[in-house]
């Protein structure tokens, strides 16, 4: 009698411990959720024998037959200081011909911005691409824990690049009054652009530095509130090390960011995408 | 049973039943006074935002009660109504108020490295 | 030149021209900090170094605070941490993570060593100091039987009756709320730390009230202040036992049934002694990883031992539970011998004369000793719950609470064969082996820089925690037991005598590890409150972690206090246990060999194992 009734506490105390354990355990981090599964976004670089020349314009013809891969973008917050508006999503087009490869970039802007000057600042878009090995997602933030190769195409140095003025204008230029009095709002130690492209490494956030070989070039268009920007480079990278490189082997990854100078964004007030895989067939 | 037997139960069952329905029923009272709703920070591999997707009123004074109830840091921003917190460290719990003054959908993101998956760590503000 | 670019350049010319004079280098490390450890993990300087450290995480939110010299920084992921000092005071000194970044997070430390090491130098000089005094004061002729004194000032049979000194205590220890009320309030404590682990989940350990205020404040308390002074005051006002108690007697506060409800077996006795305890507490600690910083396991640990507290009480008579289940039963009741206080009768006549024994058997005024003691010839408090019942039930008030000077029980031997408690046995020297044991895999694997340690204890491969586990078990029940087997060996062949058991001279010499032990784990603890003591400031205003501030203290930042001073204090703590095992080791050589002169040879070969020893402990702590 007493050990039926001993025997049926130790089950009750047994029992009411692995409920409220089960419970705890299912509650430990809060209201227990179905966790949803890795987010996991690819760009598709497909093989196409057909070569761009920049300097003739973006060419729509061989961009009109590959699809658009959108992806959508957030704000950059993991640094001061952040951005004040979002542009919501890039679309990108990409194609290689073994010898170069190709990048388009199309967003929505109201207004094209292409001068800088005190409070005003350009539009521009950049694509990241972590170098090394073993990429961690983490290397989102430029190339942190390894390092990576970013393009960034400035519209105000696009301007400047494609509309330099050719070397005879500037001769015989005799005139004794201050010359930069229309620029004065311009920084007064301007470098002549390469390119409209600057072709950057970085190892983390503040180490971006300009490379020594800067033979990425690009073009950018703004039409009816649309920017549209290719980017284009040798298929083979100069130095493995330090340039991306899209020979077959390793995973490879890119990330986009876009910066909307009417939004008051530069440097780290940009919008960023997550990290995408590179598929290069 | 006399006085101090009955004492000693009442003590007994106070400190050990009653101190947990008593913290239970102070802590929604005054969650419900005091705040729109409580949000907990969590990694996305651990269920991400709860919930993640709040709807309030427009014109009406929001406050959220965010509570970081992991061991690593986070941190919350709702850059459309300029409100955030740069960083709740593990175990911390912050408030933000403001008012939404506009209609729509806004999302609200975590500020700080916090797992492989941060950046899929958002939520939706919704202003009816 | 006053431009703050030139000033800086001529200041840092000037720097490093006088670090040149000086001999001192610059020195520049980058320490990357990912969960839960530090590549590199420790790190090299000479004295007045200028050091620089340049943090960065490979993970998550990172910190480095540096121990002794009070510095810290931190890393986000993407950015630096910049620490920089003179490297001035010498010694070794832990830098830990300063910002929560997991679980293990409160274990994540690396070591700076600053040659010379000063302080390890001369702590080691004390210790063999102090071992070749002992040596020197053994040796010594000695006129006739001495008492044995404390150190030679204080006899050890000295103690002081408090209840008869201050007879208002007496009212006190009689009531029946005595120590009820103490049970309750800490029933209400364990009531908010299971709820707060429930709502706590495995959230952060270093934020849950829980995991603070038991293995940060209790757990301190306890090997700081409770078990060397009071001996068993925790088992005293512990809530365990409270349900079972309430279930076995009927009656909460008033005296009910005196034969235990349920079904009141007879613990075995096979097992009654400090074995099961032995071996309880070995297991539990090899979760000590995850109990000790997540809340969940901190609440499973508590709830099964709450659980086996009831069913215990259930299943076997009276406090069974508490005698040999409790997993800290067996070292409070083991170091409750060194203690300062003690339940004893008073006059052992009035004893004698007294037939029915009513603080054995019960009467309507108490419970009988739910300990299952005798307490009318207790003579060591292993065994002693402080439980306050033979205040109640000795209708001549012939219970007292004795203040006496520490380890007095340390020296009482068996009275009669059958004795089942009174004894020193192999079941305590291994409880003082494998608490020695115990202590030195804890302090490497927590307060230490390996990195694979760490994983080998949170079992992050299955196999890492074997290797752990049988690293443990070797440690505590073969290593440690044969040293000083060895030790004891070497005793009696020195010695001469080939009578006494080695056995004997095994277990009797075991005794001196009660003061070391108690003194390592003082140390240890040191070693945890004062890095991670600001935290129960926070934990005490918003247990929940909901947003509470009751005390106003809820934003208290994380502040390690007086971390310089913790290399001085665990050395002298540790010298301390030291002094007390030199002066009872050759009390325990008197009592083990039949003859002064066999008790001076056998001494010396203790003398070098406790020497080696306790090098070992400050090499371990300081060095």
């Amino acid at each position: 009698m007493r050990t039926t009734a001993v025997i049926i506490i130790i089950a009750l105390l047994v029992l009411g411990f692995g409920w409220l354990t089960y419970y705890a355990a299912r509650h430990s981090r809060g209201e227990p959720v179905a966790v949803a599964a890795p987010e996991r976004f690819s760009l598709n670089v497909p093989f196409i024998d057909q070569t761009i020349d920049v300097t003739n314009g973006l060419s729509a013809t061989v961009w009109d037959s590959l699809a658009v891969q959108k992806f959508d973008l957030i704000y950059q917050l993991m640094a001061l200081p952040w951005p004040q508006k979002l542009v919501p999503a890039v679309e990108v087009k990409a194609f290689h011909n073994r010898r170069a490869i190709y990048y388009l970039l199309q967003w929505t802007d109201d207004s094209v911005d292409q001068m800088i000057a005190p409070g005003k600042f350009a539009d521009a878009c950049a694509i990241m691409f972590p170098l090394g090995d073993e990429v961690k997602s983490a290397s989102l933030m430029m190339g942190f824990l390894g390092k990576s190769n970013i393009w960034q195409w400035k519209a105000s140095q696009d301007q400047a690049y494609w509309t330099r003025s050719t070397p005879e204008a500037e001769a015989a230029y005799s005139d004794y009054t201050y010359p930069f009095e229309a620029q004065e709002t311009l920084p007064v130690s301007l470098q002549t652009p390469v390119s409209a492209v600057n072709n950057l490494i970085s190892i983390r956030i503040g180490t971006i530095t300009l490379k020594s070989n800067q033979d990425v070039h690009g073009r950018g268009l703004w039409t009816n509130g649309q920017w549209r920007v290719m980017f284009s480079r040798a298929f083979n990278a100069q130095d493995a090390d330090t340039e991306a490189a899209f020979a077959p082997g390793t995973e490879k990854f890119c990330a986009f960011a876009v910066w909307n100078g009417a939004a008051g964004d530069r440097g780290g007030r940009k919008s960023i995408s997550s990290m995408i895989h590179l598929n290069i067939n | 049973m006399n006085k101090s037997e009955w004492l000693a139960i009442v003590l007994v069952v106070l400190a050990s039943v009653g101190t947990v329905f008593g913290i239970l029923a102070f802590e929604k009272h005054r969650r419900a006074k005091l705040y729109t709703v409580e949000l907990v920070a969590r990694a996305p591999e651990n269920g991400n935002w709860y919930p993640r997707t709040i709807t309030v009123l427009q014109g009406q004074p929001v406050r959220i009660l965010v509570r970081n109830i992991e061991t690593v840091s986070h941190g919350f921003a709702l850059p459309e109504f300029n409100v955030a917190i740069r960083e709740i460290k593990a175990g911390h719990v912050e408030t933000v108020s403001f008012t939404p003054d506009k209609r729509g959908h806004f999302p609200w993101l975590c500020t700080v490295w916090c797992s492989d998956r941060h950046p899929e760590m958002t939520g939706t503000l919704i202003v009816q | 030149m006053k431009s703050f670019p030139s000033r800086l350049l001529i200041v840092s010319a000037l720097w490093l021209a006088g670090l040149g004079f000086a001999g001192a280098e610059e020195k520049f490390f980058e320490i990357k900090a990912r969960k839960f450890s530090y590549t590199p993990s420790t790190i090299q300087v000479n004295e007045g170094d200028l050091v620089r450290i340049r943090l960065i995480s490979e993970d998550v939110h990172h910190g480095l605070y540096l121990d002794g010299y009070d510095i810290q920084t931190s890393a986000l992921p993407g950015r630096e941490g910049h620490l920089q000092f003179v490297a001035e005071k010498t010694g070794r000194f832990s830098f830990r993570c300063s910002v929560t970044c997991g679980a293990l997070h409160p274990y994540m430390i690396g070591y700076l060593y600053v040659a010379h090491n000063r302080n390890f130098y001369a702590a080691s000089a004390a210790v063999i100091l102090m071992g070749l005094l002992s040596l020197g004061f053994a040796l010594r002729p000695r006129p006739g039987a001495p008492e044995f004194k404390l150190f030679g000032l204080i006899p050890l049979n000295w103690r002081l009756p408090l209840l008869t000194k201050f007879p208002w205590l007496r009212p006190i220890f009689k009531s029946r709320w005595m120590p009820l009320i103490g049970l309750i309030i800490n029933l209400f404590i364990f009531t908010i730390i299971l709820t707060a682990a429930v709502v706590g989940g495995i959230g952060a350990g270093n934020y849950n009230f829980g995991v603070m205020i038991v293995w940060i404040l209790w757990w301190v308390l306890l090997m700081l202040f409770m078990v060397p002074i009071v001996g068993r005051l925790w088992c005293m006002v512990c809530p365990f036992p409270l349900i079972g108690d309430w279930i076995q007697r009927g009656r909460l506060f008033s005296v009910g049934r005196q034969k235990s409800w349920g079904l009141a077996r007879r613990w075995p006795n096979k097992w009654r002694n400090l074995w099961p305890l032995v071996v309880l507490f070995w297991v539990s600690t090899l979760f000590s990883a995850f109990f000790t910083v997540k809340p969940l396991a901190t609440f499973l640990l508590l709830g099964i031992v709450i659980l086996l507290a009831i069913i215990i009480g259930l299943i076997f008579e009276k406090r069974s539970f508490c005698l040999f289940v409790c997993p800290v039963s067996g070292f409070q009741g083991l170091y409750a011998n060194f203690s300062m206080f003690a339940v004893r009768a008073r006059d052992p006549e009035v004893c004698r004369n007294h037939k029915q024994k009513t603080c054995f058997i019960g009467n309507e005024k108490g419970y009988g000793c739910p300990w299952m003691e005798m307490p009318f010839e207790m003579n060591r408090n292993t065994y002693c719950g402080l439980c306050l019942e033979c205040f109640k039930t000795c209708p001549y008030d012939n219970m007292d609470f004795y203040l006496r000077p520490f380890g007095q029980d340390l020296l009482a031997e068996r009275r009669r064969t059958d004795d089942v408690y009174r004894r020193r046995g192999t079941d305590e020297a291994f409880k003082a082996l494998t608490m020695i044991g115990i202590f030195l895999l804890f302090f490497t694997a927590f307060q230490g820089p390996s990195a694979a340690l760490k994983d080998m204890v949170t079992a992050k491969t299955a196999g890492g925690y074997l290797l752990y586990l049988v690293e443990s078990l070797l440690t505590d029940f073969a290593i440690i037991p044969l040293a000083l087997l060895v030790a004891a060996w070497f005793s009696r062949w020195l010695s001469g005598n080939k009578e006494v058991p080695l056995k004997k001279v095994f277990v009797n010499f075991s005794y001196c590890l009660v003061p070391v032990g108690l003194a390592v784990w003082g140390a240890f603890s040191m070693g945890i409150i004062f890095p991670n003591g600001s935290y129960i400031l926070h934990i005490l205003s918003d247990p929940f972690a909901w947003g509470w501030n009751l005390f106003g203290t809820a934003n208290f930042p994380w502040t390690p206090f007086l971390t310089r001073f913790l290399p001085g204090l665990q050395i002298l703590i540790v010298l301390i246990g030291l002094a007390f095992a030199l002066d009872f080791g050759f009390k325990f050589a008197q009592q083990t060999y039949p003859t002064l002169d066999q008790a001076k040879r056998g001494w010396a070969p203790i003398v070098v194992f406790l020497i080696l020893a306790h090098v070992f402990f400050l090499k371990l702590f300081v060095g």
